[in-house]
């Protein structure tokens, strides 16, 4: 006897072998399947033959995964998202830049102003990274996820987080030898210095998973976890370094809900993730 | 009839974009209407349309979304976005250009 599903999981097997990390064209394709051997059946044909029928007319697997594979990726700059997120960015960079050059180039400092600006830069790269996390988490939860998306949201991730390590990088060494200059010391442990290490050792992270970030999820998450190291990495030393007599009570009611929010819109986003694409899509 | 490989290459396009105008639609219900349309003349092999729809869509000319059908069943829409229409009329004109002067030679 003739199971059409069980002919279908076989199928889906061995197409998505042909086109790995691409689980929605291979369901595009399996829709179509289901679609052809309906008309088939409606018109006479026996299940098996429909299911005959159907594939024949779909055509050669080997070919169809060929053309796929010639399809350039989509650029990042074509992309809203990138475009939003990447032009706010640049504006920021500016502006960061005219204020470190009117802080410290201006007292002959340069190396200063610098190293500010970089780290200040690269810290504000990995925001970037977790805002483009987070329209995209938001965007498959409400209108659904294509594999083309999945292409140019993590070609654009790993963009940015490269961006975000070369900066911060620049920015602890200039540090350094800012440091050195005035102190004879190229390095203090200082909490300041472990969370720029911290930083770069996330963004090289990012970059690397290359091979293995063709599942959004992943990707997505670790937007949100780098927003949520980057906010302690910058804020913290300040918040930690508040004496105890201070902390707790007159300062920290709104720092606890600012930390508040931040954790339950994390959560709530990371949560998201889990979501199939489009599940809390409006009618 | 049987198109060639680079004709039909050719011809996917302005046929993929020009039904498109009428509202948005599915690979299977697309390759319907080409042969509707063209009542049998052009038979696609099914499987290529989806990597040229997927080419058009990392273009910018068209979107792609999916959706639960009719038949409770989710299936991927695409439709026309603004670009697309703007490549469509530049199509048209080229295509108008190409029929126009064979037409002549062929005094039809």
């Amino acid at each position: 006897m003739f199971d059409l599903e069980q002919a279908i999981g076989k199928w889906r097997k061995s197409m998505s072998a042909r086109l790995p990390f691409q689980g929605d064209t291979v369901a595009e394709l399996e829709s179509h399947l289901r679609d052809a051997v309906q008309k088939h059946q409606q018109s006479g044909l026996a299940p098996a033959e429909a299911w005959t029928a159907a594939l024949k007319q779909l055509g050669d697997p080997d070919l169809i995964a060929r053309e796929f594979g010639k399809l350039p990726g989509r650029s990042i700059w074509n992309w809203l998202p990138a475009q939003v997120v990447l032009g706010t960015y640049a504006a920021l960079a500016v502006l960061v830049a005219f204020a470190a050059s009117r802080g410290f180039a201006n007292r002959g400092d340069a190396i200063l102003a610098i190293h500010v600006w970089s780290i200040t830069v690269g810290y504000l790269a990995v925001f970037a990274v977790g805002a483009i996390a987070i329209s995209s988490i938001l965007s498959r939860a409400m209108w659904g996820w294509t594999s083309t998306e999945t292409d140019v949201f993590i070609r654009t991730t790993r963009f940015v987080a490269a961006t975000a390590l070369t900066l911060i990088v620049m920015g602890v060494v200039l540090g350094g030898v800012w440091l050195r200059r005035a102190s004879g010391q190229f390095w203090v442990v200082d909490l300041r210095e472990i969370g720029g290490i911290t930083l770069a050792a996330w963004t090289l992270f990012v970059v690397l998973l290359r091979h293995r970030m063709r599942d959004e999820r992943l990707a997505m998450r670790l937007g949100l976890a780098g927003n949520a190291i980057v906010a302690a990495c910058w804020f913290g030393p300040a918040f930690l370094a508040i004496p105890a007599a201070h902390g707790f009570g007159s300062v920290s009611l709104a720092t606890t809900a600012l930390i508040s929010g931040f954790t339950v819109s994390t959560l709530f986003l990371g949560g998201l993730t889990f979501l199939r694409p489009g599940r809390l899509r409006f009618r | 009839m049987e198109l060639t490989k680079d004709l039909m290459g050719a011809s996917a396009v302005p046929l993929i974009l020009s039904i498109l105008t009428e509202g948005e639609s599915y690979g299977y219900a697309l390759i319907q209407r080409v042969r509707d349309l063209s009542h049998g003349e052009i038979e696609w092999t099914d499987g290529m349309l989806y990597p040229v729809l997927h080419r058009l869509e990392k273009q910018g000319l068209i979107k792609a979304c999916w959706r639960t059908a009719d038949n409770g069943r989710q299936r991927k829409y695409y439709s026309l976005k603004v670009s697309g229409r703007t490549a469509l009329e530049k199509q048209r004109e080229q295509w108008r250009v190409v029929n126009l002067t064979l037409e002549q030679i062929w005094g039809t």
